[in-house]
């Protein structure tokens, strides 16, 4: 989990007020937090930075409702979730509907996971590209609880404090989505090994 | 404890939330239970494989891109509150104003001639109350009170013929879904020329209705803010914005066409698509009339498959944001009035509408 900023409240307090350039201190912190969060919640790198934009877009609007009573990254995160969710959401009914989304003219549609804009990776062993992937889909197909609480604890570091903060559920809630969670996965990933 | 109770705080373990008690009392009973000791070593093993996966490095110009969003949602929501109190009256009276300011502009009052009346023609194209097979074709023994055809979107009428009746018979049922407002001002002069508006709405579909009406404001950007007359609401004033009132001048027709045709493209906008509205739409594929490079890309986004209205009832996530759009232009023609024309809506009351 991301250090807040030592000056944080103040800039906060800034934004609040609606000064931009305060908030854009708060974006170049906590950026790679929330990329990260949102591109393992929807599996999918296009959509990520769009719907990263939104969660930086809907904190600025609604900066003044922030209490406090979490850390300030713990807060971003609960956006990020629910942000990812809602898409993952939307695109699953413009795929029922039978509407393809026009950024996915562009994109392959057997790949669930975009290789990265400045192409593949040639140094790194082909074995460890493919657990990687392995990884990335056991994680994907998890249901979206399961896959949050996965992401903020095993990704992020959360700890089960923020966890419940930003999920808006009990410590045990947590405790026992994370075990389930894992069993899936350990399913999943069976005969995998970290090389 | 036994073998389930102490399962039981696996996770926790793993995760560092236990007190160091609990710690040691899972320590003692691993050092002694191999089954419980490899249960615990494939949960690490697990937790291991999903935190070995590498950080996504962010993409450049995030940041840049939620300031300038930012920055963007601050100006509209300025511009939003200090034009919330204008009404579609305050829209149509804004035409009216346009008009008398480019007659007195171009043609300031000459008090040696005798005044006359000046007619200024407002055309305003109204949706088809019928669907457009149940519309009736015009009265063929009433042709003088056929009101001026519409005119394919964002052509500007360059002669008065433009406002007739068109003969053509693609356009004959349309020319009953029209329909002019006259109004006469007295002015110096003989003089008469045209102010037409027409009214163009497109729907914009997106994914959620905040990021949607946020793209239509960037692609409107180069609209003057006096034109962008109002945002409507569904329940006032802090509903959520269902349509945006834009007055246009036809040289800018062009750009707003192609800005709103952009609109989805990028991959970064929240869009899925733009069509013109229904009953537009349909009139074009009938018509098979194609306006300009401009409209194709309106055709082309119209064709990308979205939900029809039908279908949006099923698919609530997508929401629609609609551009309500009013071309103004000044006919460049002027001429002698001559005498006053007859009022051709006094005319047609004096028809019967079921006569045959």
């Amino acid at each position: 989990m991301v250090d807040p900023l030592h000056n944080e409240a103040e800039i906060i307090g800034r934004c609040a007020n609606g000064d931009a350039d305060a908030f854009g201190q708060l974006v170049n912190h906590y950026q790679e937090l929330i990329y990260n969060v949102v591109v393992r919640m929807l599996g999918n790198r296009e959509d990520a930075q769009d719907v990263a934009q939104k969660v930086f877009l809907k904190a600025y609007r609604r900066i003044e409702t922030f209490q406090g009573e979490s850390r300030f990254g713990t807060w971003l995160c609960s956006i990020a979730v629910n942000e990812a969710v809602s898409e993952r959401r939307r695109q699953s009914a413009i795929r029922r509907s039978g509407a393809m989304p026009l950024s996915a003219l562009d994109n392959d549609p057997d790949s669930p996971f975009d290789p990265p804009a400045d192409g593949p990776r040639p140094e790194q062993p082909l074995e460890a590209e493919e657990m990687m992937d392995r990884i990335r889909s056991a994680i994907d197909e998890l249901s979206d609880d399961y896959r949050a609480v996965v992401v903020l604890r095993d990704i992020e570091g959360l700890d089960y404090k923020a966890i419940s903060q930003a999920l808006g559920c009990s410590h045990g809630t947590i405790k026992s989505r994370l075990h389930r969670a894992r069993l899936q996965l350990r399913a999943k990933l069976k005969g995998l090994v970290i090389t | 404890m036994n073998c389930s109770d102490i399962r039981d705080l696996f996770n926790e373990y793993v995760d560092e939330e236990l007190s160091s008690q609990q710690r040691d009392l899972v320590d003692r009973h691993i050092s002694e239970c191999p089954s419980c000791r490899a249960e615990l070593e494939a949960i690490v093993h697990t937790a291991e494989l999903v935190r070995s996966l590498p950080r996504e490095p962010v993409p450049d110009g995030l940041a840049d891109a939620v300031q300038a969003r930012v920055r963007l949602a601050d100006q509209r929501k300025r511009r939003a509150s200090a034009w919330r109190w204008v009404s579609v009256g305050g829209w149509l009276a804004a035409a009216a104003t346009l008009a008398l300011v480019l007659r007195y502009g171009w043609f300031p009052p000459d008090p040696s001639r005798p005044p006359a009346e000046t007619e200024i023609v407002i055309t305003r194209a109204e949706p088809p109350e019928k669907p457009l097979d149940e519309v009736a074709p015009p009265a063929p023994s009433e042709p003088e009170v056929a009101e001026p055809a519409r005119r394919p979107v964002g052509r500007a009428p360059e002669r008065e013929a433009d406002m007739k009746p068109e003969p053509d018979a693609l356009l004959g049922d349309r020319a009953r879904r029209t329909h002019t407002e006259s109004t006469r001002l007295a002015t110096t002069g003989h003089f008469e020329r045209r102010l037409a508006v027409e009214d163009e709405t497109l729907t914009v579909m997106g994914k959620d209705r905040e990021t949607t009406v946020d793209a239509v404001r960037q692609a409107l950007d180069f609209v003057a803010e006096e034109n962008i007359l109002a945002e409507r609401r569904d329940g006032e004033p802090d509903g959520e914005v269902t349509a945006i009132l834009v007055t246009l001048p036809r040289a800018k027709l062009d750009e707003f066409r192609s800005r709103i045709a952009q609109l989805g493209r990028d991959g970064r906008e929240p869009v899925l698509g733009v069509a013109p509205a229904t009953a537009e739409r349909a009139l074009r594929r009938e018509t098979r009339e194609m306006e300009s490079p401009a409209d194709e890309m309106l055709e082309d986004a119209a064709a990308v498959k979205l939900p029809d209205e039908a279908d949006a009832a099923e698919v609530p996530e997508i929401v629609t944001v609609r551009i309500e759009l009013n071309i103004v232009g000044l006919d460049p023609v002027l001429r002698d009035t001559g005498p006053p024309v007859p009022d051709p809506r006094a005319r047609k009351q004096d028809v019967p509408e079921d006569a045959d």
